[in-house]
């Protein structure tokens, strides 16, 4: 294969095996950016009073080891592995959107080249703490663009994980091979979908905040700056995101570590449907926790009283799954490999990680803890204790199925002892150190605390130079590792019942499940693997629009002009329906017979009822708290309000009875409801920008006051979802005229017509709110 | 002896926690490494073991409640000691966290910047405030914090039984003097 | 059509409802009641809009299940959100 087709093919392929390769060696790479980043603040740390990086790099390094670790490294990390194989584990040639797929890709990628490089602006990168407290992060107290930058990063990286996590759901609710009912799916799968619908929840409340930051930062809306509660507004909707995230990054990697013990124990494991259910349990209660990271901030005992009792009993599903874990272990056939050492190690960590946890559930302790070093020891513990050294294990465990090739096993137990001893030096002493603040970035001699830094930045150093050993063995193992064969762990879900490594269709006949092993295949259409560009290209135009509104205008410009075009030629090539393929279902309970764009149109519109959801939370936060906040109906022009409802309702109407007229075959009925549809959109949007204009003549602009701010960002969303929507009808205008709708197709009509009705849902709520009330 | 109340029944509960926490880990590491011991490579059994996973999910679940809804009892004990606003303080102090210093005003209007004098035992109370962002009032040697948010007051009261000077930090982060930004109280 | 008849009928309950809502702004009566009863007026709508448009009737039950938690999601949010000072 020569250069430029090599190039070619990683820019275009939407094979979900290349995507998770890809994956995995960007967070990978990311994973060194952190860990070089902890490397240099450990070195700040390693005596009292160190002149290294003083205190503008040592926030800087802090925040952006912060940000990569947790959403650019760990946690893609664990979507590379599943990219690879939740497919080949449920029995799937690829995921339900391959080109969404290469889109989530290349969106985390520019998105998280887009955070590094704000360093290079002037002020340099963002120094506020990963957590970002406003008014700290307001433009009144860190004026510098890398802090606006990163958080344009933020907001693409949730782009990105709300399209993986709509292509994930729909993937493993619908694409399961035949008999692969839920019970059967391998751990990985579960920890994947609970995952997903974690992020699903917890990513709009997080981008909601960033927007309002952003309208905070450019427009001065003084959301978080706002004297009544701005501060904990934003403690309320980072944390709402905050700690379900903590679930995001660790339950992938807690569950794998389940299928490799129970591969390792030779056994099935203990109690998997009791596991599952303490998993899910411990999800839903993932959300009705997070106030305990705001137990200092004095807000209501009460409620920090009931979400304490919660942030305990979730201590409870996590203990019953690590009970089975070990239960697994009892009398089996255990082999200590090098993926079962980490696994193994991992579960330690857990235990110290979760045990530590427990003090912080407890609103007396925490008064002391929050903010100090056992706070850091804690989620390290979790995070990369439980979490990455899980994810190594993953990594040891797929090398032979990803390559082909075995890995050095001598090689892999000695950075097994290496990393798990030093990380116990680097990560123990700041239990001990519970009373040092975080992120000082130096302290005096008679703390005392010196000794203990010591430790741990050695610790620290060591840990770091061991991941290389983990590099250099798989590099130098693509070559001369000895070859792994179909199944070399002797485990029985479905990845391993194929070559290594897997061809590019995977299976030659979609395989068949009586029990928790495959037992026979039915054949299929052939797979075809599309390649496409156009996710490269948006991510790139995307990334180059964000980096001129930090730096040049044009460059802005001329990212909305090749965004322009590349979604031009995407509606061109669907409408000629060059991607189509054909649906075929197996094992789809509950969702049998949901055509799959209609599921993930569904997915979508739950993951924006929470962004809206957010927004308008967050305007009533601040609106019972402002004094003299004026009723709505003062200032607002109702007729206007008025007239704009019933538009959009009548649009709700035309596009609800397009879809019956297209049931029906009735053509020219169906093509002029879409058109009115259009028609009725359009005239919404312009009599808003009429509105709008109306109002800033008054002086009610955005900026002056919350009144105004809230007003501008909630319905200038809505307006956005608007126009979003009108796109999408323009589309099925034109595929109409096409001819492509018939009484037997009409999915996109159907699917569209969801969004457009949710868009409609979201205004009957607006207009009360900021118009009458 | 200690410093004062706030600190003693923080480290009592501290050290509640941490001897639940050392037993249970304990009795749960000593099975886990006898299990990875002792079945290395054992070939007898490959299928069940054994082990009615209901039953140990169950007993588990109770048994864990049962401990961490006592440790619970004991946190909201002690989180109403602790919270509880005094009706009568000795000395009502107001502190204004600044970036980045700490002011005190005394009852009489005095203030001062970075040092507070109390006399040993009196009972104070900290009326806390923020002028600019979001800091972290924290007294190490007597386990006493409370945020200090723009906007909002945040009650703290303590009482200092030895004398001494005891230093005072922020734990939130709260821009670049974010390390340096500490204050004396001095206990006469 | 059946569908023509059904869809105007809701389209009619919505808008005369929308109408309710702007003039129940302005009559005399305790504004706590106005406000609530304007925002179960928008929440029967979003149910009407949801149910027949978005056919949320007649779809699989899990669809309504998932879109329920998404519901229930906002009213844990607006709800610890606005009264948890």
């Amino acid at each position: 294969m020569d250069e430029v087709s090599f190039i070619k093919k990683w820019l275009t392929t939407t094979n979900h095996k290349d995507i998770g390769i890809l994956y995995t060696v960007t967070a990978l790479y990311f994973l060194v950016v952190g860990g070089s980043l902890a490397v240099l603040f450990r070195i700040q740390l390693f005596q009292p009073l160190m002149d290294f990086l003083g205190p503008h790099k040592f926030n800087q390094a802090i925040t952006l080891h912060g940000l990569i670790m947790v959403l650019w490294a760990v946690s893609p990390l664990a979507f590379g592995l599943a990219n690879y194989f939740v497919p080949l584990q449920i029995g799937a040639r690829d995921l339900a959107f391959p080109r969404l797929n290469a889109m989530s890709y290349w969106l985390y990628l520019f998105s998280g080249l887009l955070l590094v490089s704000s360093v290079f602006l002037p002020g340099g990168g963002p120094d506020v703490g990963w957590t970002y407290y406003a008014p700290l992060s307001t433009s009144k107290f860190s004026p510098q663009p890398g802090v606006t930058v990163a958080g344009l990063a933020i907001v693409m990286l949730a782009a990105s994980v709300t399209l993986g996590t709509i292509n994930f759901i729909v993937t493993i609710a619908k694409m399961r091979a035949p008999g692969m009912t839920w019970m059967r799916l391998p751990m990985f799968t579960w920890g994947i979908l609970f995952t997903v619908a974690l992020m699903l929840f917890a990513f709009p409340p997080l981008a909601a905040a960033v927007l309002l930051l952003a309208a905070d930062r450019v427009f001065g809306a003084p959301f978080f700056s706002s004297p009544y509660g701005g501060a904990i507004l934003w403690g309320h909707m980072f944390w709402f995101f905050g700690h379900p995230e903590v679930y995001v990054v660790l339950s992938p990697a807690y569950l794998l570590m389940m299928d490799i013990v129970a591969t390792f124990s030779g056994r099935e494991l203990v109690g998997k449907k009791y596991i599952i259910y303490s998993i899910f349990a411990a999800v839903v209660l993932s959300f009705v926790v997070y106030i305990h990271h705001m137990f200092t901030t004095g807000i209501n005992p009460l409620v920090r009283e009931v979400y304490s009792v919660t942030t305990e009993t979730i201590s409870i599903p996590f203990g019953v799954a690590t009970l089975s874990v070990i239960a697994t272990l009892y009398k089996g056939r255990i082999r200590l490999t090098t993926p079962m050492l980490f696994a193994v190690g991992s579960v330690f960590l857990f235990l110290i990680g979760g045990s530590t946890g427990v003090y912080l559930s407890s609103v007396a302790l925490d008064h002391w803890f929050r903010g100090t070093y056992w706070v850091v020891g804690h989620f390290h513990y979790q995070l990369v204790g439980a979490g990455l050294m899980a994810l190594f294990a993953g990594l040891y465990y797929y090398y032979p199925k990803m390559t082909g090739r075995m890995y050095n096993e001598k090689w892999g137990k000695i950075h097994f002892i290496i990393s798990f001893i030093s990380f116990n030096l680097l990560y123990f002493p700041m239990f001990l150190l519970y009373d040092m603040p975080r992120r000082i970035y130096t302290y005096q001699p008679e703390t005392g605390w010196a000794p203990l830094n010591m430790v741990a930045s050695i610790g620290g150093w060591i840990f770091a130079f061991s991941f290389l050993i983990m590099v250099v063995n798989f590099y130098r193992s693509l070559r001369i590792g000895a070859p792994a064969g179909e199944n070399p762990w002797e485990a029985d879900s479905l990845e391993w019942t194929i070559p290594s490594p897997p061809p590019e269709h995977d299976f030659d006949t979609i395989p068949t499940m009586s029990s928790v092993s495959a037992d026979g295949g039915v054949e299929t259409v052939e797979h075809v693997h599309f390649h496409s560009l156009m996710p490269f290209l948006i991510s790139l135009s995307i990334f180059i629009a964000f980096v001129g509104l930090a730096t040049s205008i044009v460059l802005t410009f001329i990212g909305l002009l090749v965004l322009f075009l590349t979604i031009a030629n995407w509606y061109r090539t669907d409408i000629l329906e060059r991607f189509s393929t054909k649906e075929i279902e197996y094992e789809a309970y509950p969702f049998e017979g949901v055509v799959k764009e209609k599921l993930g149109v569904w997915v979508l519109v739950a993951s924006e009822t929470l962004l809206f959801a957010s927004i308008i939370g967050a305007y009533l936060f601040l609106r019972v708290r402002t004094p003299g906040w004026p009723l709505s109906y003062t200032i607002h022009d109702l007729r206007i309000g008025l007239i704009n409802t019933i538009i959009l309702l009548t649009s709700s109407l035309t596009i609800a009875l397009a879809l019956a007229y297209v049931k029906h075959g009735e053509m020219g009925k169906f093509k002029a409801s879409l058109f009115a549809t259009f028609i009725l959109g359009g005239l919404f949007i312009v009599i808003k920008g009429f509105e709008w204009s109306e109002l800033a003549s008054e002086g009610f602009i955005i900026g002056e006051n919350l009144v105004a701010s809230t007003y501008y960002i909630a319905t200038g969303l809505h307006a956005a979802h608007v126009l979003a929507g009108l796109l999408g009808i323009l589309y099925l205008i034109f595929k109409a005229y096409r001819g492509k709708f018939n009484s037997q197709k009409y999915v996109g009509v159907e699917s569209i017509g969801i969004y457009w009705h949710f868009v409609d849902i979201v205004w009957l709520f607006l207009f009360p709110l900021f118009y009458l009330i | 002896m200690a410093p004062g109340p706030t600190a003693d029944v923080w480290y009592s509960l501290f050290n509640l926690y941490t001897t639940a926490a050392v037993a249970i880990n304990i009795l749960i590491i000593i099975i886990f490494i006898y299990f990875l011991y002792k079945y290395r490579g054992y070939r007898a059994d490959s299928s069940a073991g054994g082990i009615d996973a209901k039953k140990l999910a169950i007993v588990f679940v109770i048994v864990s409640a049962i401990i961490f809804y006592s440790l619970e009892f004991y946190t909201l004990n002690a989180m109403r000691f602790v919270e509880e606003v005094p009706e009568n303080p000795d000395m009502v102090i107001e502190v204004d966290a600044f970036q980045w210093a700490w002011k005190f005003i005394y009852p009489n209007g005095t203030e001062s910047l970075g040092t507070l004098k109390v006399p040993r035992g009196t009972l104070v109370l900290f009326k806390v405030t923020s002028l600019d962002v979001h800091h972290k009032f924290g007294i190490p040697a007597l386990k006493a914090s409370i945020d200090a948010v723009p906007g909002r007051i945040n009650y703290l009261w303590v009482r200092f039984d030895e004398p001494g000077t005891y230093t005072v930090r922020c734990y939130e982060l709260c821009g670049l003097g974010h390390a340096n930004m500490m204050a004396q109280i001095i206990v006469t | 059509m059946d569908e023509e008849v059904k869809y105007t009928v809701v389209w009619l309950i919505l808008v005369v409802f929308t109408v309710i809502e702007v003039q129940l702004i302005g009559i005399s009566l305790v504004y706590t009641i106005i406000i609530l009863t304007i925002l179960l007026l928008a929440g029967v709508k979003a149910i009407l809009v949801a149910g027949f448009f978005q056919h949320l009737f007649y779809e699989k039950k899990y669809i309504g299940i998932f879109y329920a938690s998404s519901v229930f999601m906002i009213v844990a949010i607006i709800l610890t959100w606005t009264f948890g000072r």
